[in-house]
């Protein structure tokens, strides 16, 4: 017997082939796709000839896609629908499956009985469930631990679950057994009690992962959303689950549990950049994403950004210098990240202005490793010909915009820290001192920050605001004026604004260890100047925007070298919802505040 | 007290024989003979076929040439860097120049600009601008990238991207940061033309700043004119210079094409040009073609490329001299070569051709670019029998090198 035969499910008769074929196939479609039919009875022409032409019985399943992709089945003469049908669903073979996210094909990725469970409520199990987890979805820790421990006694229940249908999409983990995630889609009913279980033996009851809309779902099982819990869609994190190892679904039903998904658990890289990929590749609304960062994304990036950071203070650094700065006023650091080519045009500008050069210490944080051999080579030549004195750290990996700065104050022996990027260029000599000046003239200022300009001169930065993002659910920097020409500034002086950009700003080291610092928990540099600033006003002490200070800023050179706009996108939100979790009170406060 | 002076060019006259070379190399002499001047010499970049080494050789007495190159044309910066503060360095050191006069930093680069300030703050550099290359990366001749070479009138971040798509309006800005901060440590400007002078005030230079002084001649006598029959006109007209797309041959040629065979019969053309080997194979296949019927019907002369020392023998033949560029140009030392010996010009009407050239009074201006009104004007200079000695009269002789160097030498006491 040929091998497409193995499972041995009893003879084959014309009549069950063409029952078997009856209940999925699609006269409608035939008819309107095969206009040339002369006959009526299509299912017979399938069953008979059709097949053997490469025609397809309905809109989800493709003949010649099957055939080709599986040729025993084709050596074997079979008609490929009823083999998929009969055979291959159950083996998994669905390469015949056309359009994978259309209606048809969900649902043949799923096995109900779809049989009433009319003792379903009046059963020991469910009675037991409902006890421990109620019915609603609320629930606490306690509850979960003893529902995880009940579901050990509860037998295994053979054949599928009556009514509830699940799918796992995906379910990956670092390996670290901190970090897993799965996502998928369940059609279950309010009172349905579903877990997912580890071959490890972690046991998490489907309600606490996170739910949302799919259209496809709908689409696919709409006859049944009546009934079900309209978001069918979860994201789940899980802890105790490795590569390599199997995650299912299990379903109650007054027989048991029964298994209604399983999924390999895939392998992810457990760097943060990484992860955050790979979780901005798991589809949800962008409106829905900020709930379900603060429920999945942020804990599992915090555990994978807490272990980087680990490994980061580990990490010896590199530390060059060339020349010296006797006790410097102002410590200027400066993060290299992406290119260089901004440090001699910045040197420029330096080498007019006296005051950076006898008074400012020069600390470039190099947060590249593409960056360090080609570093070395123009570091000398600048040096060579600008004789202004630097000095050079590099922390050994790259340690986002936070991390860069924090490592460069550690190299700081200034009363001012200077936080400056490097495509950031002063206009004119002298505006160091005139930014302490202002920070000096009031004990309540925290930070200051210049006015930037565009290369084309217009305004950049004039202070930070914050305004809402309905359609995402997030609060957002704003730029006010920006664009606008900088005599039309609205400010003359300096000002009190909600908050000032990182990519030049000066406070006193005093202040910045008070604080503890840049947050280096945010993801691919964002927010953490607004975040500094929070933390700033938090210590009752203000953020200064000073409209008499120009920089030229070449904006967002640097980062344009990062990811996808898509998976930008996405980091954006991620960091925008850490952000406002962090901060929601002092956001609400600084709408148009300044 | 008296002048040290290095000049420094992008090019040997031995090995290069472009206008701002040789412009360099004759001020250089001439300071030599400047009684205000202790002691002068010449440093050129040269490529001695051994890569960029960065060394700096003696080439003879007071001449040295230095292996240097430029690694990134867009921000002008030296392929050798190293050489920039060592060897370069070294020989200020022991020269001791009180002035450095740079002709050029293309294929130099900008830092050395910096370097010499930096080594000694005390001495003076004044940069001669031959081309428009702090202005525009197209070569520095403000022509529009693209097939149709439109002129350019002025620059921004944004339309320099529209020539250069790669590049951001922020390359463009650090470009032009690049080339200012080095300008900015100069401490005079030269232009040979009145028109460059005021491009380069639109770009930023201060008008104080910058000088025209016109490029210094030989004070060999004219040339007698072309001795001619009574029914023989002024007809013979010579061009004179490299044959590249930018020089308008192409021009030239399609206006005697649109001459009839009888117009044509009354004029001789001569081409004096040199490289178009090196040209685009389209650009060659064009002018060839344009020449060949031209060649065979007797209007035009293809004679080649001339030595410097043969130019004034070959104008003893030759009654008119036209430049047809289609760019700008600065101050085309054909022209001031053209009146050194005594002949009247006919030039495109922009730039420095215009400026240089009076419509009229010592030469003809025709519409750029446009081969029907050249065409239109060959004809009126050949019918009208006055027009070339009234022109040729009023030709008032160029500076010399002598002058040129004393004008020089003025302004860098003004400084």
């Amino acid at each position: 017997m040929l091998n497409v035969f193995k499972k041995n499910k009893g003879e084959i008769t014309p009549a069950l082939m063409k029952n078997t074929i009856e209940s999925e196939f699609n006269a409608e479609f035939y008819a309107e796709k095969y206009t040339f039919l002369e006959t009526n009875d299509h299912l017979s022409h399938f069953v008979t000839e059709g097949w053997k032409e490469g025609l397809d019985p309905c809109e989800w399943f493709s003949t010649s896609k099957y055939i080709q992709a599986y040729p025993d089945v084709a050596a074997s003469g079979i008609n490929p629908f009823f083999h998929y049908l009969y055979y291959g669903k159950a083996e998994g073979r669905n390469e015949g499956l056309v359009g994978i996210s259309g209606d048809a094909s969900l649902r043949s990725l799923v096995k109900t009985s779809n049989q009433a469970d009319e003792d379903y409520h009046s059963s020991k199990y469910f009675k037991e469930a409902s006890n421990i987890l109620g019915t609603e979805l609320e629930f606490t820790t306690e509850q979960f631990e003893r529902f995880a421990n009940w579901t050990k006694v509860v037998p295994k229940a053979t054949g599928p679950h009556p009514n509830v249908k699940a799918f796992l999409d995906s379910a990956s983990a670092t390996g670290s057994g901190c970090e897993a995630i799965t996502s998928g889609w369940i059609i279950r009913k309010k009172d349905s009690f579903v877990w997912f279980e580890t071959n490890q033996g972690q046991i998490l009851p489907m309600r606490s992962a996170f739910f949302q809309y799919r259209q496809d779902v709908y689409d696919a099982f709409e006859d049944e959303m009546t009934e079900a819990l309209p978001l069918t869609g979860f994201v789940q994190a899980l802890t105790a689950c490795n590569p390599g190892t199997l995650l299912r679904i299990y379903a109650l039903s007054s027989e048991g549990a029964h298994e209604v998904a399983q999924c390999n658990v895939e392998r992810i890289d457990s760097a943060p950049k990484k992860l955050a990929e790979f979780l901005a590749s798991i589809n949800t609304p962008l409106s829905e994403l900020p709930k379900r960062i603060t429920k999945i994304d942020e804990p599992l990036i915090t555990s994978a950004i807490a272990q980087k950071n680990k490994a980061i203070a580990a990490m010896p650094h590199e530390v060059y210098s060339f020349g010296e700065t006797t006790a410097p006023g102002a410590s200027i650091i400066i993060p290299l990240y992406g290119r260089v080519d901004f440090v001699e045009a910045q040197m420029q500008c330096f080498s007019q202005d006296i005051f950076v050069q006898n008074h400012c210490e020069l600390i470039y944080v190099i947060d590249d490793p593409s960056l360090v051999e080609p570093f070395k080579k123009l570091s000398s030549d600048i040096y060579a010909l600008y004789g202004i004195p630097f000095k050079v750290v590099w922390g050994g990996l790259n340690r986002g915009f936070s991390g860069a700065n924090n490592l460069g104050v550690e190299y700081a022996t200034a009363h001012y820290l200077l936080f400056l990027n490097s495509d950031a260029f002063p206009t004119n000599p002298g505006w160091v001192e005139q930014l302490t000046d202002v920070l000096n003239s009031n004990s309540d200022y925290g930070v200051v920050s210049p006015r930037l300009l565009f290369a084309d001169g217009s305004i950049q930065h004039a202070g930070m605001e914050f305004v809402y993002r309905n359609e995402l659910s997030i609060w957002v920097n704003h730029h006010p004026n920006m664009g606008i020409d900088p005599t039309l500034d609205p400010h003359s002086e300096p000002t009190i604004v909600p908050a000032v950009t990182g990519a030049c700003m000066l406070m006193t080291r005093s202040l910045f260890d008070s604080i503890g610092g840049w947050d280096n928990g945010y993801l691919i540099g964002d927010f953490e100047d607004s975040d500094l600033c929070f933390k700033i006003r938090e210590k009752g002490k203000h953020c200064i925007y000073v409209p008499t200070v120009d920089l030229t800023h070449l904006e967002r050179q640097s980062f344009n070298l990062t990811g996808a706009p898509d998976f930008r996108t996405k980091v954006v939100i991620y960091n925008a919802t850490r952000h406002q979790n962090k901060w929601s009170s002092l956001l609400k406060q600084s709408v148009s505040n300044g | 007290m008296k002048q040290r002076i290095l000049v420094v060019s992008h090019g040997h006259p031995d090995f290069s024989l472009g206008g701002a070379e040789i412009a360099a190399y004759n001020l250089f002499e001439a300071f030599k003979k400047n009684e205000n001047v202790e002691d002068t010499w010449f440093l050129a970049r040269a490529d001695r076929g051994r890569g960029i080494t960065g060394q700096i050789h003696k080439r003879r007495d007071n001449e040295y040439l230095w292996e240097q190159g430029v690694a990134d044309w867009h921000l002008m910066k030296s392929a050798h860097q190293e050489s920039v503060t060592t060897w370069f360095v070294d020989l200020l050191k022991s020269l001791k120049p009180t002035v450095v006069h740079i002709h050029h930093y293309a294929h130099i680069g900008l830092e050395f600009i910096r370097a010499i300030k930096k080594y000694d703050s005390s001495i003076k550099v004044y940069l001669t601008l031959h081309e428009y290359m702090a202005i525009c990366k197209h070569n520095g001749q403000m022509v529009k990238t693209g097939k149709e070479m439109k002129l350019c009138s002025s620059e921004s971040y944004d339309e320099c991207r529209g020539c250069f798509p790669e590049n951001t309006a922020e390359d463009f800005w650090l470009r032009k940061h690049h080339f200012k901060s080095a300008f900015d440590l100069a401490d005079g400007f030269i232009s040979p033309s009145e028109f460059l002078r005021q491009r380069y005030l639109n770009w930023g230079i201060k008008q104080d700043d910058i000088v025209v002084i016109e490029n210094g001649q030989s004070d060999l006598p004219p040339i007698a004119p072309r001795p001619i029959a009574e029914n023989e006109t002024r007809n013979r007209f010579g061009y004179f210079g490299q044959v590249n797309p930018y020089k308008g041959i192409d021009i030239l040629l399609e206006a005697l094409r649109s001459m009839t065979k009888e117009e044509r019969k009354l004029v001789l053309v001569e081409i004096h040009g040199s490289n178009l080997e090196t040209q685009s194979g389209d650009f060659q296949i064009k002018i060839k073609k344009l020449a060949k019927k031209l060649i065979a019907e007797g209007c035009l002369r293809w004679v080649g490329p001339y030595r410097p020392d043969e130019q004034r023998t070959r104008l003893k033949e030759i009654d008119w001299v036209i430049v047809p560029s289609i760019w700008w140009e600065n101050s085309p030392m054909v022209i001031q070569e053209a009146f050194t010996a005594g002949r009247p010009l006919i030039v495109s009407n922009i730039g420095g051709m215009a400026e240089k050239v009076q419509d009229g009074v010592d030469g003809l201006h025709f519409s750029a670019r446009n081969p029907l009104e050249l065409a239109n004007k060959l004809k009126y200079a050949v019918s009208n029998i006055t027009l070339w000695n009234d022109l040729h009269q009023n030709i008032a002789s160029p500076l010399s090198y002598t002058e040129c160097a004393e004008e020089h030498m003025a302004f860098f006491e003004t400084r």
